[in-house]
């Protein structure tokens, strides 16, 4: 099936090259490089002249490349053992081989390291390993997790604040910028407004045709992570947004007949993105993915409030940092404000803070929700964590069991 | 009446490492007699001397080798066999003795298998203890405190207020810690196997305070030592649960004469600084302790092991890896190199809940120790 491609992948395709290539002047611009979690409070570096670079990104691009495998054995070879995340172990062995996908070669060196373990705690350790191997300095920042049945306490956002005021610390020590609150506030605004666009975007896949397929939203949301506080990032998601909105009103979208409205939950397997295309054979659209969904949360206060306690409380809550009564309280808000039909859920071997648990969520979408699910195991970025051939007869016996509900429904209204 | 049959002291090691692999049965039994409600807990940061203080019995859940059958429906088998374990024994009916659970947040698969008790057991006392990852930030103490009392505010909801007596239950504690030390530093030359040092620290975290310190008192006395000789070695890792797989190791030629184990001794290789206010005293020692992988910075776990091995005088370093743990897996490599320039060889060997040594492990074991030189006492 031959599926159209926004024509904004163009500007996303010179967005990445510029990011990939501002990391690489960095140096020579005298311009301090941070490599940061995904769940990094950014928007503090931002405000400080220090460009953050993010090597899940990076592990993104060698799974879509597919150059993965040979950069996890380089890894392996080291000591790492496979079945540590695949992320992380080609990171390390690009770091230790000095190759990868970016003109050959791997990562810019950072001058800093900034760890949260709010997505996960294997990021620290990466980071560890990244500090030891590189001698740079780390910071670790500590967001404590907020358990089912709680809420974020006022001790743990002080916790955090505290936290804050100690990178900030670190990162003046490591670079000598100062924070300028002025800044800060201005980077805080954008990030809002990139927020704010995004979650627009995505209500736009409210629309039938929805205008845009996982397919598109798993690139698309590259500035989110990477750019966010950037005008660049503003300026694209204007663009994007602006696209979707004539592709509603067209009545345009990858798949204009699909039958069926999926939810995606967890990372892409990037490296296997013919897998969407097949789903989209079957008849079915993502029309929502927890994912992609993650990083419309950066909602900052304007006027005078305390910028540190909203930026711990923002991050904090992000996805995987919150227990899986509210993961299901926002997949349940998705299904219903996109009028999902049925839920995929990639199992993904290397992210366990993602996956464990995802099981108690097929069981409550199923029951509460009366959705069908189906679960297929794979990876982000290893393939060889992955058979295709299993995971499209899973698939199969998924489509049936859809097309098996909207027979009955078309009886029922007979 | 005891817990623990009041024969030999051989006898008593028996009736533990009996204990460890089934606790269910003992201590079904032993609270239908005493009437104390008991709760589980899952690792070692877990604070056992609020639990005492609020009039439970703290019992350290082993999973141990059992078959994985309920718990496939609720956690992927990518998760380590002992998060695994803990979700089967939700479902197998072999906890329903528990009057109350806590989960200290440690790693991802065990924040998981906490979540899947908190959503399966409802009515259950269910607490998930948040515990800073960074030991050595500005705030930790203070946040540390606050989860302590926290918790504290929940037993005293659930069971009784653990204020009063929590200073009582610290001395208690660090009097039985210190002879733990005292006796663990004995080891090289004990005539108890590593099998039986294993179920001696499980034992400390799941029978009743005074039998665990009873124990190691008379151990202290009357182990006259007659070691079975081997090269001696040090393990290290995270949790053993099963003490036949340290024995199945000495079988191939070594001795532990040290470990670094989360079941072993580094809940209670830190002597803990006192200080007048109970509160504060618990979470110095908590936050003062040898860290595991999960907690940041790491070098302080790695002194530890160095100097383990200096005062043991172990000549090899012999990691017991959890397949699919990732904080340990991590560190492996680079302990490993910090171990090889301090001319300490050592090897891995992952092991799973249930798993014994196969030959295979036994022949590579038997290889390393022949090739990494060195004298064999």
């Amino acid at each position: 099936m031959k599926v159209s491609r926004l024509k904004t992948g163009q500007d996303l395709k010179r967005l990445i090259a510029g990011h990939y290539a501002s990391a690489f002047r960095a140096r020579y611009l005298r311009r301090p490089v941070a490599w940061v979690t995904s769940g990094a409070p950014v928007e503090l570096l931002r405000a400080m002249g220090v460009l953050p670079v993010y090597p899940e990104n990076y592990g993104a691009l060698c799974g879509a490349r597919r150059v993965a495998v040979e950069l996890c054995e380089e890894a392996e070879a080291a000591g790492y053992r496979r079945d540590l995340c695949s992320y992380a172990r080609l990171n390390i062995g690009s770091m230790l081989s000095g190759r990868g996908p970016l003109r050959g070669r791997g990562l810019p060196k950072p001058d800093l390291l900034i760890a949260v373990n709010n997505i996960c705690h294997v990021v620290v350790k990466w980071w560890e390993v990244t500090a030891r191997h590189l001698g740079c300095p780390l910071y670790v920042l500590d967001v404590p997790f907020v358990p089912s049945g709680r809420e974020v306490t006022a001790h743990q956002l002080a916790y955090v604040r505290e936290g804050l005021e100690e990178m900030v610390e670190f990162v003046a020590r490591h670079t000598g910028r100062r924070l300028r609150e002025g800044r800060l506030r201005r980077v805080l605004a954008l990030s809002t407004e990139a927020t704010l666009l995004w979650r627009r975007i995505q209500d736009r896949r409210m629309a039938d045709p929805s205008p845009a397929s996982a397919l598109d939203m798993f690139t698309s949301m590259f500035p989110m992570v990477t750019l966010r506080g950037t005008r660049a990032c503003v300026s694209y998601l204007q663009r994007l947004d602006q696209e979707l909105a004539e592709r509603v009103a067209a009545g345009a979208g990858p798949v204009p007949k699909a039958r069926y409205r999926l939810l995606w939950d967890n990372i892409a397997i990037w490296f296997a993105f013919g897998l969407v295309r097949y789903v989209h054979q079957r008849g079915g659209v993502f029309v929502a993915e927890t994912y992609t969904h993650a990083w419309g949360e950066y909602l900052y206060e304007a006027g005078d409030g305390h910028p540190m306690e909203d930026l711990a409380r923002q991050y904090s809550r992000i996805l995987l940092n919150v227990g899986l009564e509210e993961r299901f309280r926002r997949m349940a808000e998705a299904i219903r404000r996109y009028r999902v039909d049925g839920v995929v859920f990639h199992s993904c071997r290397s992210c366990k803070t993602y996956s464990l648990g995802q099981l108690v969520l097929a069981r409550r979408v199923r029951e509460e929700l009366g959705l069908p699910t189906v679960v297929i195991e794979a990876d982000m970025a290893d393939p060889r964590n992955y058979a295709e051939g299993p995971t499209r007869t899973r698939l199969d016996a998924f489509f049936e069991i859809l097309e098996g509900r909207l027979d009955s429904v078309k009886g029922r209204g007979s | 009446m005891a817990m623990m049959p009041a024969e030999s002291v051989g006898q008593q090691v028996l009736f533990l490492r009996s204990l460890v692999l089934n606790q269910g049965e003992h201590i079904e039994r032993e609270k239908a007699r005493r009437r104390t409600p008991v709760v589980g807990y899952l690792c070692s940061y877990t604070p056992v001397e609020l639990l005492r203080a609020a009039g439970t019995w703290p019992v350290r859940l082993n999973p141990g080798p059992r078959s994985i059958g309920h718990a496939d429906a609720h956690i992927q088998s990518f998760a380590c066999s002992f998060a695994r374990g803990v979700v089967e024994a939700l479902f197998d009916g072999s906890l329903d003795y528990l009057d109350g659970i806590v989960f200290p947040y440690t790693c991802d698969s065990l924040r998981a298998a906490a979540e899947i008790w908190q959503a399966e057991r409802p009515g259950l006392f269910f607490h998930f203890l948040n515990l800073p990852l960074r030991m050595d930030g500005r705030a930790a103490a203070a946040f540390l405190r606050e989860e302590f009392e926290h918790l504290g505010r929940r037993l005293a909801e659930a069971f009784r207020d653990p204020a009063p007596a929590l200073a009582g239950e610290l001395g208690r504690q660090r009097t039985m810690d210190g002879m733990y030390r005292a006796l663990w530093a004995r080891r090289g030359s004990s005539a108890y196997s590593a099998g039986d040092f294993l179920a001696l620290a499980w034992a400390r975290e799941s029978l009743p305070l005074e039998e665990a310190t009873a124990l190691v008192q008379r151990l202290l006395m009357e182990d006259g030592g007659a070691s079975h000789g081997g090269r001696p070695v040090l393990v290290a890792g995270g949790a053993v649960e099963d003490p036949a797989v340290l024995d199945d190791l000495e079988r191939c030629g070594l001795r532990v004469v040290a470990d670094d184990l989360c079941t072993g001794s580094r809940a209670f290789a830190y002597q803990a600084t006192t200080c007048p206010d109970p509160w504060e005293a618990l979470v110095r020692k908590y936050l003062d302790r040898v860290h595991c992988p999960t907690k940041h910075p790491a070098e302080g776990r790695i002194e530890h092991l160095l100097r383990q091995v200096e005062a043991s005088g172990a000549t090899a370093v012999i990691f017991l890896l959890q397949k699919y743990c990732e904080s340990h897996a991590f560190d492996y490599p680079h302990l490993v190199d910090v171990l090889r320039q301090a001319g300490v060889p050592c090897m891995m060997v992952e092991i799973e809940q249930g798993s014994t040594f196969g030959g295979q492990t036994a022949t590579r074991v038997q290889a390393f120790l022949e090739t990494a030189g060195g004298e064999v006492v």
